[in-house]
């Protein structure tokens, strides 16, 4: 995860043709440590106008929500290792899609207590941002997934990669719900082109202004967890996941994954911020219309062809 | 004590706490968490009744967009104002008998339900698993309670358009009107500040300025 900052910072770098951090150890490779004592040993600021209770709790529950939705990616198949059954995840459930979308769905309670427990106008407005954005942009990323689930006909992301390990994956079969996902994923995690909620030209940091520290360092650690779920679950979802030729299964995972954070990080870095009203009416009257439509179309093909 | 058991009796401890506290705050931020809370819990032993896909639609449903709601038009008022006004009306007079009806009902509803005779009963522990599964719930669903099903759907719709006709109409009137007295109110607060009696930690921000 931590690497993941060293890895935006240096592609970032090399995108406006500069360098990015390259002093502490080799390649820069000891950066995110650094910066992680740093902010260990940072005084912890509380705003004298924050609620007492809800301003420690809000980055708490954004961090719980980010790593609790990762846990059933599914890594690879079920492999023997010294005659003991290994799981390729953490966790298999019969509704694991359901499962994600509910969990991430629950992160939005750190943006939005985090902005009005800091009892700060900019955090306010960061936080009204994140919960229009996220609840608006969440729709369609359901819609988009539910029309996948349609095809693959179950809801466990095992069964998904099972279903696209023998078939096509599903980005052919279903490219307009590949890039409706991708780009409610990229508005789901708050990040630039939609990084709204924490526009530091206007907002100064958005929900996490009042925050330092370690309270501050869970809202980031939380933000680069979801974007590395979303990319783990587009790999899943419309790469067939673990599954190719060669490598074992969480090698090839990670490969996927690992193109879809490029290409988060070269989209932060080429394309400038969206302003409020073409972000809801992106999402209200193209993107929600279009995801219905798919779904819709999609239930008929099913329905003929089974 | 099994461990299914011990967890249902956790969960719903919790949720019980949890409920009062929805109602016994005085900060309706703190009370709407508290029914997230309370929406978890359930959900908890939703997945205890293996019914996966009720606790997921339910946590995606209440806790992830409806409380999310609640939160929104909360944080748009001033809660600060609005703790310190009175939190009791004299409405026991008429809260009362509904709260006893209520009880009454509910407790007749689950005393009706003779738990030994259902057919989730005699089932095996596997036929329990699948009880609760998508398919079953779906087929259940646009079969035999098609009627009620659609009918619910049908309310929904007919209050949403409802809500939005009554908050739509004369919309525009009322923005002009608060327009006007925002600036009206600018107004005397300028001609205050230069007459002097102005409280000096009021803060002068032209009208709409301010969370814009």
């Amino acid at each position: 995860m931590a690497y993941m900052t060293w890895f935006e910072r240096r592609v970032i770098g090399r995108l406006q043709v500069r360098l990015g951090p390259n002093r502490v150890g080799i390649g820069g490779l000891l950066q995110p440590l650094a910066d992680a004592l740093k902010l260990f040993f940072k005084e912890d600021v509380r705003p004298a106008r924050a609620d007492r209770i809800l301003f420690p709790l809000a980055p708490a529950i954004s961090l719980f929500a980010a790593l609790a939705a990762f846990a059933v990616i599914p890594f690879g198949p079920t492999t023997r290792i010294a005659g003991v059954e290994v799981p390729g995840g953490i966790a298999n459930l019969q509704v694991g899609l359901l499962y994600l979308v509910g969990i991430s769905s629950l992160g939005v309670y750190g943006l939005v207590l985090g902005g009005w427990s800091s009892g700060s106008k900019y955090s306010l407005i960061g936080g009204l941002r994140a919960a229009a954005q996220v609840v608006s942009y969440e729709l369609i990323l359901g819609l988009a997934l539910v029309s996948v689930a349609l095809v693959a006909g179950t809801l466990s992301l095992e069964g998904v990669v099972g279903g696209q390990a023998n078939g096509l994956p599903y980005v052919i079969l279903q490219p307009v719900a590949f890039l409706l996902y991708l780009v409610a994923a990229v508005a789901e995690t708050n990040r630039a082109p939609f990084d709204l909620p924490e526009a530091d030209t206007e907002l100064v940091a958005g929900y996490h202004t009042e925050y330092g520290g370690m309270r501050f360092a869970m809202f980031f650690i939380a933000e680069y967890v979801n974007v590395i779920t979303v990319s783990a679950l587009a790999a899943t979802m419309f790469f067939a996941g673990w599954s190719g030729p060669f490598l074992p299964g969480p090698h090839w995972l990670f490969i996927k994954m690992l193109a879809f954070l490029f290409l988060f990080v070269w989209l932060r870095a080429t394309l400038p911020r969206l302003r409020y009203d073409q972000l809801m009416r992106l999402s209200w009257s193209v993107l929600l219309p279009l995801a219905l439509i798919n779904l819709l179309a999609t239930a008929v093909v099913v329905a003929v062809t089974r | 004590m099994n461990a299914p058991t011990a967890v249902f009796i956790v969960l719903a401890a919790v949720a019980v706490v949890s409920s009062l506290n929805v109602i016994l705050r005085r900060n309706p931020v703190h009370s709407a968490i508290f029914l997230a809370l309370t929406i978890l819990c359930l959900a908890g032993e939703f997945v205890l009744l293996n019914a996966e896909f009720i606790a997921a639609t339910e946590v995606i449903v209440y806790a992830g967009a409806i409380i999310v709601l609640f939160l929104f038009t909360m944080m748009l008022l001033d809660i600060r104002g609005g703790m310190r006004t009175r939190q009791f009306q004299n409405q026991f007079g008429l809260a009362a008998p509904i709260a006893v009806l209520l009880v009454a009902l509910l407790g007749a509803a689950v005393g009706a339900i003779n738990i030994s005779g259902l057919p989730a009963a005699a089932l095996s522990t596997l036929q329990a698993a699948q009880l609760g599964s998508v398919q079953n719930l779906g087929q259940e669903l646009y079969s035999n309670f098609l009627l009620p099903f659609e009918l619910a759907s049908l309310v929904l719709t007919v209050g949403l358009i409802g809500a939005i006709g009554l908050a739509g109409h004369g919309a525009e009137d009322r923005e002009e009107q608060v327009r006007i007295e925002e600036a009206l109110e600018f107004d005397t607060k300028v001609r205050a500040k230069e007459g002097g009696h102005l409280e000096p930690e009021e803060e002068l921000v032209p009208a709409g300025g301010h969370h814009a």
